[in-house]
């Protein structure tokens, strides 16, 4: 992903935000959370660049519940 | 008698109640004076607890006096972060301003536990406001102040875990409970010269806690020794139904002598890179030291995304642990300005990237694994520099930029590490080396500190001005 393509998922997911949340934010805190969105976008592109196989699962397993004893 | 009770670690305390030199009573009003009257000066305290911390303390006595004596914590005083639940009315504030007034009906399993060792709570200690999960980058994040190490008023006392490392370095009590989901327990402890201790995801029972992150959150003592660390693991660790991620596997301590056991430590390639340079000076004497009982050999990990790996998990989970308070407008009220609008980006994390971040962890515990095979631990500064002014903005530190493999890597792995005092700046302020081991390996990281202390005499320095003149 380019840093274009970066900038627009940042302001489409910025606006998610400012969409449920932008009515108690005032313009710095706004900001604020555009850097923490570009932050947490860069974070999962960094993530999604690391090839992974379709059989490598998550590492958290469900395990269906008996209670102890 | 009394003064010369400060400073002292819990070996040496329970041998003086064991031996009935010293009262659970008279050693509790040495410590719940200090709370009251040094605490404020380290914005370290929430609450102290006198009136349960004398109760508990008079059923210890009786109990010793009695012939019961339970063990090395019976009638030692302690302190807990303010985010594990307690009885008797005691508020439970998250270190929140939302919160202070909050009030749980039951004990945190780690708090029964101590008080089944016989341990004497005697204070809520303070916290950065919800663990730093507004994402705080400035001291000033707490309704009870910025956190202050006992080392220099004018210097933070790293966090998020700021008044159980305060108190402990300072004297006010002789252990604390921490909690760590990204470096809360090994910043403080750096920051205050104090042994902290980051127990293996699952040792112990997170029941009672604040959840920032359910796969990250871990509890963990802050002790004057790493002996002392291993002491109160032992009493707290251990499976727990109410926690469904502890482990079955069971932890006793193993405090035999390592005089004679010769160690393999692994430094990982580049570690000092990002440190400053007391720090780095610091580290290198110790690696020099730890030469006398070890072979060290340079490594290196994997070369994977460790800190975003860690990001998108704990940005994924608290945004869904603070999903009420966000919704509630609670944010709003907290002490940092930053801290009001952190928690609403997280809202954008999608859920295959939370799942991928997922699946890499285990990439990343597999690789973790086979790296440290080789090795008992592995040393490293504990963070990249001294505690930096009370009214900075810690991330924007220029030496302190660069990233820190070893604390993402770990925590998202859930590995065990323990930070012990490496020695000082010209300042006069503490660094810290840690030992981080493979999972379940606690036994293998204290004795390496063990042996560490024992070959310097750092953790016998304590804050000039906070030690009793008898």
């Amino acid at each position: 992903m380019n840093d274009e393509d970066t900038q627009r998922e940042v302001e489409e997911r910025f606006n998610t935000v400012k969409r449920l949340y932008g009515d108690r934010l005032d313009d710095r805190q706004l900001e604020g959370v555009r850097t923490g969105v570009e932050t947490i976008v860069r974070a999962s592109q960094a993530v999604s660049a690391v090839r992974l196989e379709n059989g490598d699962e998550p590492f958290s397993v469900f395990t269906p519940y008996r209670e102890e004893g | 008698m009394s003064d010369s009770l400060v400073f002292k670690s819990i070996r040496q305390l329970g041998g003086l109640i064991q031996a009935r030199e010293v009262s659970p009573t008279e050693l509790a009003e040495v410590f719940l004076d200090r709370l009251e009257r040094l605490g404020p000066e380290y914005n370290a305290v929430v609450t102290v607890t006198r009136e349960r911390a004398l109760r508990e303390a008079r059923r210890a006595e009786q109990e010793i006096s009695s012939g019961r004596y339970r063990g090395p914590l019976h009638g030692i005083p302690y302190g807990v972060k303010d985010l594990l639940a307690t009885k008797d009315g005691i508020p439970t504030t998250w270190g929140a301003a939302p919160f202070r007034n909050q009030v749980f009906d039951y004990d945190a399993t780690v708090v029964e536990r101590l008080g089944a060792a016989g341990a004497v709570l005697a204070a809520k200690l303070a916290m950065v406001e919800l663990a730093g999960g507004g994402g705080y980058w400035q001291p000033h994040a707490s309704f009870t102040g910025p956190g202050i190490t006992p080392w220099d008023k004018n210097r933070w006392s790293g966090g998020s875990s700021t008044g159980s490392g305060a108190a402990t370095g300072a004297g006010l009590v002789p252990f604390a409970i921490g909690s760590e989901t990204g470096g809360s327990i090994m910043s403080p402890s750096s920051n205050c010269g104090v042994a902290g201790l980051r127990p293996t995801y699952g040792r112990v029972s997170r029941y009672g806690a604040m959840a920032l992150s359910w796969t990250l959150d871990k509890l963990g003592p802050m002790c004057l020794t790493a002996d002392d660390c291993g002491l109160v693991l032992e009493a707290i660790s251990g499976r727990d139904p109410k926690d469904p991620t502890t482990t079955r596997r069971s932890f006793a301590y193993d405090d035999s002598d390592v005089g004679s056991r010769r160690f393999r430590f692994g430094v990982m390639e580049n570690v000092t890179d990002h440190v400053d340079e007391p720090t780095r000076t610091n580290f290198e004497r110790a690696i020099e030291a730890l030469g006398a009982v070890a072979d060290i050999e340079e490594m290196r990990f994997s070369d994977l995304p460790h800190e975003e790996i860690l990001q998108v998990i704990l940005f994924a989970e608290a945004a869904s642990a603070f999903e009420e308070i966000v919704d509630s407008g609670k944010l709003a009220e907290l002490t940092a300005p930053e801290d009001r609008f952190g928690a609403y980006p997280r809202v954008t994390v999608l859920a295959k990237d939370y799942i991928n971040a997922l699946r890499l962890r285990r990439l990343v515990a597999e690789n973790a694994e086979e790296a440290m095979s080789p090795f008992d631990a592995l040393v490293a500064p504990t963070r990249s520099g001294v505690a930096t002014p009370v009214n900075q903005g810690f991330r924007s530190a220029t030496l302190h930029a660069g990233k820190d493999t070893m604390m993402s890597l770990g925590n998202v792995a859930g590995l065990p590490a323990v930070s012990v005092p490496s020695g000082f700046s010209e300042e006069g302020l503490p660094t810290g080396i840690k030992f981080m081991g493979r999972a379940y390996e606690e036994n293998a990281i204290l004795a390496a500190a063990r042996a560490y202390q024992s070959l310097t005499e750092w953790h016998e320095r304590h804050p000039p001005d906070l030690v009793p003149v008898d």
